[in-house]
């Protein structure tokens, strides 16, 4: 696509107004309005976690923005992001210390998507944060509870899937069901 | 003489339709406990395939699809993946084991899967168990084959024996790989998932098997001398990854699915498997639904005899009130009596059903690949049990109500 002449070009910018064009993602980069990802790997003593959304549910809007109040808002979603005890919160007999957690702004073209040129260029763009916990008594690990939804409302339904030693298991939260209960 | 006494010999005089309606009874409750039976354990069976397996990758797919064909040898896979890009991703920092399959040829309607001999000390089914031979041992030589435990019981096989493979996966497969017969050099035991099911061979043995052979034209060459050497694949089906650590399971799998040499997909299994159910339950629900109208159905049966026959037994009615009943013995009397025929009907239906399961248990095994054991109720279904008795007592009060008032009405005149 990189070499396109003014026919596929316009083809190009024909497509962009057609909504089927976000369907054309894969499975994995989906990005759908309203939903965010969190996928979790605890093992003996790491707990190490990813959320992703797409930024819409976050601040409202997913296009590069010079204007100040936005860049606030931009800002104050990734120290929120970025704030693990704030929204989570571990429930069980464990103490963990937060060894890394931080949240960026990427737009999908960072996010790899080199070979969907033209769908870049319809500006999505995403939070995604990380997290690694190192923690004491894992094994005590009940539930981890999922508090984000306060924060932010836009996020309809959140696709958790977590991998530990007792699994493979998903979770579909929402606001009013945000516990991840891990069978042990 | 007390009620039940009472209840049952009053029953025992009207034989026929007391007959049938247990019998009504006891279908609903076959189907009921049947319905129950065969999801439990349908889950339970699938859940115990597979476990230790961190990711499952195939070409790019659906997820359940991967599971089906990879696993339980469900369907077929739409592509396969390149040897190259298998053993690319082998060698990735924080893997710590891969099984290549490589499916698409059967044996009389078995299916047969290429892999490698760490399959055998690897791969773990149910609680972390892995696999065990009853006999013989794993394959050695190129043309070696272990069975699995149902191949063996089902077409007698013992170690040793010749087995010719078919191309494609359909039991009337007209072409045979005859020139290269495999011999069976190990028996698996019995695990109840479809490994049972499964013709093993190594990756070689079907490269080696397709020398010399043409698409579905067969080129009558002897033979030649075939040595392991030469029998690198060029693409496997699936494959199956354990990792050194849960925590890079994700990244793992998001460096898979971008692969950039070829589109691979990689699944967790449970989380596949989990799809699957919520893809099922729908299904599961409406079956739940259908059953309990049964169950239902069978009720509203009983409460029409026993509202029919009311109008008959007015007469052993007004005798039981003239040697002393009360109203409320002649209430008791109706609804022991359809309590009873419940019982009755729920002990033959668990005697029909348990019997049916054990005749049904090598057949099902056999083309379903499903193990239904013969255990207790559990307690889903005796609180079933539990809630179809409490519903044929409100049941039997409606009889109860309409015999009070009769008897009110009637006294002791008789009229017929």
């Amino acid at each position: 696509m990189k070499n396109s002449n003014s026919m596929t070009l316009a083809l190009a910018s024909l497509m962009l107004t057609l909504p089927s064009v976000h369907a054309n993602a894969s499975e994995l980069d989906a990005h759908e309005h309203g939903s965010a990802n969190l996928d979790i790997a605890i093992d003996t003593s790491t707990i190490e976690m990813r959320f992703e959304s797409p930024a819409v549910n976050i601040v409202g809007f997913e296009y590069a923005t010079e204007d100040e109040q936005q860049l606030l808002l931009i800002n104050k979603a990734k120290s929120n992001l970025s704030n693990f005890d704030l929204i989570y919160g571990l429930v069980g007999d464990v103490s963990c210390q937060t060894v890394k957690s931080s949240a960026k702004w990427v737009t999908e073209h960072e996010a790899g998507h080199d070979d969907h040129g033209e769908v870049a260029k319809a500006e999505h763009a995403e939070f995604i944060a990380e997290y690694r916990l190192e923690c004491n008594q894992l094994n005590n690990l009940a539930a981890i509870d999922v508090k984000m939804f306060e924060f932010f409302p836009a996020i309809e339904d959140l696709d958790v899937q977590v991998v530990y030693s007792q699994g493979q298991i998903k979770y579909e939260l929402d606001a009013n069901n945000t516990l991840i209960k891990l069978d042990r | 003489m007390n009620l039940r006494l009472l209840a049952q010999k009053s029953l025992a005089s009207r034989r026929s339709t007391a007959i049938l309606t247990i019998v009504s009874i006891a279908v609903s409750v076959i189907l009921l406990l049947g319905v129950e039976k065969v999801r439990v354990n349908a889950k339970s069976s699938f859940a115990n395939t597979i476990s230790g397996t961190d990711l499952i990758v195939g070409a790019r797919s659906g997820s359940i699809q991967l599971l089906l064909y990879s696993v339980f040898r469900i369907g077929s896979a739409t592509n396969n993946i390149s040897w190259k890009s298998y053993q690319h991703i082998a060698q990735q920092k924080g893997v710590k084991w891969t099984i290549p399959i490589s499916l698409g040829d059967s044996h009389r309607g078995f299916r047969v899967m290429g892999t490698s001999r760490d399959y055998f000390s690897v791969y773990q089914y149910g609680e972390k168990r892995t696999l065990k031979f009853t006999s013989g041992k794993q394959f050695e030589a190129v043309f070696d084959a272990v069975i699995g435990s149902e191949v063996a019981k089902t077409l007698n096989y013992s170690i040793g024996d010749q087995v010719i493979i078919s191309h494609g996966t359909g039991s009337a497969s007209f072409t045979q790989h005859k020139d290269k017969p495999f011999v069976i050099s190990g028996i698996l035991e019995h695990t109840g998932t479809p490994v049972d099911r499964t013709v093993h061979v190594s990756l070689a043995g079907i490269e080696a098997m397709h020398i010399n052979w043409n698409g579905a034209v067969k080129k009558r060459k002897t033979s030649k001398v075939v040595t392991e050497s030469n029998l690198q694949p060029e693409s496997i089906t699936a494959f199956l990854v354990g990792l050194d650590s849960k925590i890079v399971s994700f990244k793992m799998q998001r460096y898979i699915n971008d692969y950039a040499g070829e589109p691979l997909l990689a699944i967790f299994p449970g989380i596949a498997l989990h799809e699957l159910w919520s893809l099922m339950s729908v299904a599961e629900k409406a079956l739940l639904i259908i059953s309990l109208f049964v169950v239902v159905a069978a009720l509203t049966g009983m409460l029409a005899v026993s509202l029919a026959g009311l109008n008959e037994r007015r007469r052993e009615v007004a005798i039981l009130r003239s040697v002393g009943a009360s109203h409320w013995h002649i209430m008791g009397l109706l609804i022991t009596e359809t309590v009873l025929l419940t019982m009755i009907g729920i002990i033959i239906g668990l005697i029909m059903l348990y019997s049916s399961i054990w005749v049904a248990q090598p057949l099902i095994e056999k083309n379903y690949g499903l193990f239904i054991p013969i255990t207790a109720p559990n307690v889903r279904e005796l609180g079933m049990i539990s809630v179809l008795l409490a519903a044929s007592f409100l049941v039997g009060l409606v009889p109860a109500y309409f015999a009070y008032k009769n008897s009110l009405a009637d006294g002791m005149s008789v009229r017929s």
